[in-house]
Parts: structure tokens; C-alpha cells; sequence
């Protein structure tokens, strides 16, 4: 019961832990909400006005962003590029913030890269790197256009040299972004004067969807609102089905353990007979026979879960430790910072997980206690007697 | 008229047998017992001595027949009411004295009064002293002979001084000289305070310091009551 209530307290804390680390990074990196249109938004101004006035907007960037062709040294890679608009693109991505090299300073012919593209395309600042956009590719392969007499155009890449670096902590991000200025990203887009959408920062990203309902009803059907819950759904869902089926599963360890103490109940309702025929002659009632074995369980549980919660809470306390002489011990680090970019085990105390557990760890072994009580208490005192 | 303390009729018991026919254990059995009455119930190994102790004292379920208790049918008591029944009414005594392990001398005689929520005063301190075992009150049964023990369960019996003590072989378990001095203990508590005692014996001596014998043979009692 110890173990079962520890461990299902650990891992709900840790899995929470982790869904807080994962929701502040989303919303730490990730505009809170966007609006899109049906195709390019052209003559951006008056919504990026619109929007600002909404309450709880406290930033609107105009947005240009999609995946590009890029060739680093011998490497080859499809990243999105980002297109950024220094006056109004900080207030709503704290991107400089995450400056790990160079500059920031993305321009015509410069670029900032994510950590891991730039780790997996060898790029360095002051590397040289090609893009090919979608509009570039299509002419390449698309039917000839103009005169027949006249040879078909090849469109060049464009090159750009790495100016910075940026390390946002999260894989996906650092991965796939290289961040340009608004206007060379339109131009590679082939959309001049006009963006993707606006990407907009909120004072409480807890209330992106009242403010996204509300932007809804303002702006019009023709745009489109999403919520960075939107943008991240599948992404928060399985980490919440990963912990409701972990949580599931290892409600079964307290299962089997209730189980063992039922097991265990019933050796002892055998093995004591004797004592509960006594009892019995005594003048012992079948409830107070049955109440003397429940209160085995009572106790087992209250001691279990009462052990489980201060062992959970020491574990979870220690758990960076912990993780550590793991680590050293199996010659494998567990969480290497590298890939999940935690700077400790990330954990939520919930005091809610902490009573439920522990609750349910009590009825269970409660629950287990009530066949072998009820058996002590309906057996014939005479055969119990007769056992002994 | 004296109203009987407890009246038997008719008591039959059986015992099912896997692959086998039925067990008839008792026949038929049919007596009464007056308060302050002293009976020993006799009879060679295997007459069914033991099982009528245990269902006049509520521990097992007759097949059929009836009791009566002070006058009151018990016919169709449930588990509870026979279990209260009991503790106010029987003291129990058996040949392994049947004493709680865990316990003390002294928690094993106030555990029925602990059972029935009810304080003693100083009942308990008085009952270990007159069976000789207010010295040794707080050692467990397993450091105490055999003599000591059953005087240990004489006092328990007695304890909530229940009208009638069921007996069964008390010293079926002790020496020579052991057994004389509890039995001479245990007859002589009952008769001071004038409980009455059925007491189940094979030995013949044992009977007749008790009192008048009930012979049960082959689950009949030799000759009925009336």
C-alpha cells in the first residue's frame, strides 16, 4: 500500500509538473492567439488597431510564416521561417530573450536560427545558408511562363548568412524556426504588402478562449481566431491521456497490494480462529467481530497512505537527487537537459492528488478488510472453535 | 413453581458428511436445569457431549428442537441476539481454556465486560485475587502452566456473573493434583454464588464432585427428563 500510494502520487505530481512546464513554455513562446484569414491578410493596419483596443490584448504582430527549403553547407532541410517585424513583434514573442549566440539581427540577408536546426545543419554564426520558398519552387517545376521563343527563368535561392542563435527550451520550436525579417519573408512568399495573420499576446493566457470568442464576434466570419490551445491540442491531450492511463495503471499496484491485505486478512481470519470463536462464546456480536477485522484494514490503510504520502513527499523533494544517483547507477541520465531542456524534474504539489490518493489508498484497503471481517463474523463460533 | 433456568426439548444435531450419509450426533435431547443447579454432562468420547454444550450455549445451531430460556423461547433468535444472549447470560470454560494470546491475564478476564461496554470497579481485582492470579496479572497465557490458565478462564466466566456456566472438559488438560484444584475452585465459585454449572466430562470423579450426572450415549440421554 506504501509503494502504491507513492508511486501514484509521484508520477500525478511529476505528469502535472510536466503539463505546467510544457503550458508556460507554449505560452511563454507561442502568441497567445492568431487570426488568419481564408488566404493572405493585405492592408493589415486597421486590424492590428482592432485588435489592440481588446481588452486583454497587450501585443499584435503582423505574421508571415511557412516552411522554406534550406540548404546548410552539404545539408538539406525544410524549416519555417518566420518573418519579424521589430516594432511590434517583441511585445508579443520574447524570441531576443532566448539569444544564445550572435546577434539579433534578422534582415534581408540574415538570419536567426533555432538551436537544434542549427545543431543538425552544423550551422555556426556566420554560416552561409540558401532558401528556396514555395513560390520559387513552384516556378521551378510549374509549366514555362512568357514568350515561347524565351528560355525558362530558374529562380535562384536566396542566400543568408546565420547572425544568431536562439534557444526557446522547447524541441519543437528550436528545431524548426529561422527567424527573418517581415519584409524579406513576404518577398519569399511572394506576398508584398500583405501577411499570414496576426499573432497576438495576452496580459492572462488563461483567457485566450473568452478573448478569442469575443475577437470572433468583433472581427467578423471571414477570419479565423485560435487559441494557442487550439494551435497545441494534440500535443496537451496525449500528455493528459499519458497521465490518465499511467494514473490507471498504477492504480492497479494499489489494487494488488489491497488484494494482498485481503489475502493476508483472510490467513489471518484461519490462522486465529480460535481467538474469533472465543470472542465469540465471549459474547463478541458479528458486527464487532467484523468491525475488529475492518479496523485491520483501517489501519493498514491509514498507516499505508500516511507512509506513502511523507515517503511521496520526501521522493518528490529529493527527486533531482534521486534522479541523479539513477542516472550515475544505470550509466543512462534520465531527463538529459539536451532533449527536454529541464533544468530540474518538473513537479506540481497538488494537495488535491496528495488527500485523493491517499483517500483511495484507506477505501481500498478498507474495501479489502470487509470479505475476511464478513467471513470472521458469519463462520459458526463453534467451527472456528473447532479449528483450533 | 420454580421456572427452569434453561429448558431443553427435543434437540437434534446432525453433521453432512461429503460422499457420506448424514451424522447423526444428537437424538432427541430433552432436560432441564434449575437456577443454582450444578450438572455434569457424562459420557465416553464421541457421544456428542461437546456439540450439545456448544448449542445450549449458542455456538452452533441445533437441526431441530427448541430452547428455553427463564421461560422465553429462543427458537428463531438471529446471530446478534444469541450473541448477547450469551454474554450476559453464559460464562464459557473450555478444555484448552481458549484464552486470547495477545492479552494479559488481567485483559483476558474484563475482555467480555469490554465486549458489553461495561465497567467493572474493582469486580476484576477481587476475582484474580480469589483464583490466585493477581501476581501474575500481567503475563500473557502463553507464560502460565495449564492450572493457571483455566483459573484464569474460571475467573473470565465469572466475570459478568452470568446465571449458568457451560463447562466442557475444564480439566481435561491438567495433571492430577492441577486438575482437583480447579475443579474444587471452579465448584466451589459457582456454588458460592449460586450460578448454576453443565459440565462435560468423560471422568466419572470429575462428575460426581459436580453433582447429579445427565448420560448421554450415542446422542441420547440415558434416561429422559421430565
Amino acid at each position: 500500500m506504501v509503494a502504491g500510494v507513492l508511486v501514484l502520487i509521484v508520477v500525478q505530481s511529476v505528469m502535472r509538473g510536466f503539463e505546467d512546464e510544457l503550458t508556460r513554455k507554449v505560452i511563454g513562446f507561442q502568441s497567445h492567439l492568431t487570426v488568419t484569414g481564408t488566404g493572405p491578410l493585405r492592408d493589415v493596419g486597421p486590424l492590428l488597431d482592432l485588435i489592440r483596443v481588446e481588452p486583454g490584448v497587450v501585443g499584435a504582430t503582423p505574421s508571415v510564416v511557412g516552411p522554406v527549403l534550406a540548404e546548410c553547407g552539404t545539408r538539406i532541410s525544410t524549416p519555417r521561417i518566420k518573418g519579424w517585424d521589430p516594432e511590434t513583434a517583441p511585445s508579443v514573442l520574447p524570441l531576443i530573450e532566448c539569444l544564445v549566440a550572435g546577434t539579433w539581427s534578422p534582415g534581408p540577408d540574415q538570419l536567426v536560427v533555432g538551436s537544434e536546426w542549427a545543431r543538425a545543419n552544423r550551422a555556426e554564426i556566420g554560416s552561409e545558408v540558401n532558401l528556396l520558398a514555395p513560390q520559387q519552387i513552384k516556378e521551378l517545376v510549374g509549366p514555362k511562363s512568357g514568350p515561347a521563343n524565351q528560355p525558362k527563368k530558374i529562380p535562384l535561392p536566396r542566400t543568408f548568412r546565420v547572425a544568431g542563435i536562439f534557444t526557446t527550451g522547447m524541441f519543437d520550436y528550436d528545431s524548426e524556426y529561422v527567424v527573418t525579417d517581415l519584409g524579406t519573408a513576404q518577398e519569399l512568399y511572394a506576398i508584398p504588402q500583405a501577411v499570414h495573420g496576426v499573432a497576438i499576446k495576452l496580459d492572462n493566457p488563461g483567457q485566450a478562449s473568452r478573448i478569442a470568442e469575443s475577437l470572433r464576434l468583433r472581427l467578423g466570419l471571414d477570419l479565423r481566431v485560435l487559441t494557442w490551445m487550439d494551435h497545441n491540442q494534440r500535443l496537451f491531450a496525449a500528455v493528459a491521456v499519458e497521465r490518465r492511463v499511467m494514473s490507471f495503471l498504477l492504480f492497479f499496484v494499489m489494487g494488488v497490494a489491497a488484494l494482498g491485505l485481503s489475502g493476508t486478512l483472510i490467513t489471518i481470519t484461519v490462522q486465529r480462529a480460535k481467538s474469533i470463536g472465543t470472542l465469540a462464546a465471549l459474547g463478541a456480536t458479528p458486527l464487532q467481530i467484523a468491525t475488529i477485522f475492518t479496523m485491520y484494514g483501517v489501519v493498514v490503510g491509514v498507516l499505508g497512505s500516511f507512509s506513502g504520502v511523507v515517503g511521496a513527499a520526501l521522493v518528490l523533494a529529493n527527486r533531482n537527487g534521486l534522479s541523479q544517483v539513477i542516472g550515475r547507477l544505470t550509466g543512462q541520465e534520465l531527463f538529459p537537459a539536451e532533449i527536454y531542456h529541464f533544468t530540474g524534474l518538473p513537479v506540481r504539489y497538488d494537495f488535491g492528488v496528495f488527500v485523493g490518493v491517499a483517500l483511495a489508498g484507506m477505501a481500498l484497503s478498507v474495501l479489502a478488510a470487509l470479505v475476511p471481517a464478513w467471513v470472521a463474523s458469519r463462520t459458526e463460533p463453534a467451527t472456528n472453535l473447532r479449528r483450533a | 413453581m420454580i421456572v427452569p433456568l434453561l429448558e431443553v426439548r427435543e434437540l437434534r444435531k446432525s453433521y453432512q458428511l461429503t460422499g457420506r450419509p448424514a451424522l447423526e450426533v444428537l437424538h432427541g435431547i430433552q432436560f432441564s436445569l434449575n437456577p443454582g443447579e450444578c450438572r455434569p454432562i457424562c459420557g465416553p468420547s464421541g457421544a456428542g457431549k461437546s456439540t450439545l454444550l456448544h448449542i445450549l450455549g449458542g455456538l452452533e445451531s441445533p437441526d431441530g428442537g427448541e430452547m428455553i430460556w427463564k421461560g422465553e423461547s429462543m427458537k428463531g433468535w438471529n446471530r446478534t441476539q444469541g450473541a448477547l444472549w450469551r454474554r450476559g447470560a453464559v460464562g464459557f470454560i473450555f478444555q484448552s481454556y481458549h484464552l486470547i494470546p495477545d492479552l494479559t491475564v488481567e485483559e483476558n478476564v474484563r475482555l467480555p465486560a469490554m465486549l458489553a461496554g461495561v465497567q467493572l470497579g474493582e469486580l476484576w481485582e477481587d476475582l484474580l485475587d480469589e483464583v490466585g492470579m493477581t501476581l501474575r496479572r500481567d503475563h500473557l497465557p502463553g507464560e502460565l502452566s495449564g492450572g493457571e490458565q483455566q483459573r484464569v478462564a474460571v475467573a473470565r466466566a465469572l466475570i459478568l456473573e452470568p446465571d449458568l456456566i457451560l463447562a466442557d472438559e475444564p480439566t481435561g488438560n491438567l495433571d492430577g493434583a492441577s486438575a482437583t484444584a480447579v475443579l474444587d475452585l471452579l465448584v466451589r465459585m459457582v456454588r458460592e454464588r449460586q450460578k448454576s454449572l453443565l459440565l462435560v466430562t468423560h471422568d466419572e470423579s470429575v462428575a460426581a464432585k459436580v453433582g447429579n450426572p445427565l448420560r448421554l450415549l450415542d446422542g441420547r440421554l440415558a434416561e429422559k427428563e421430565q
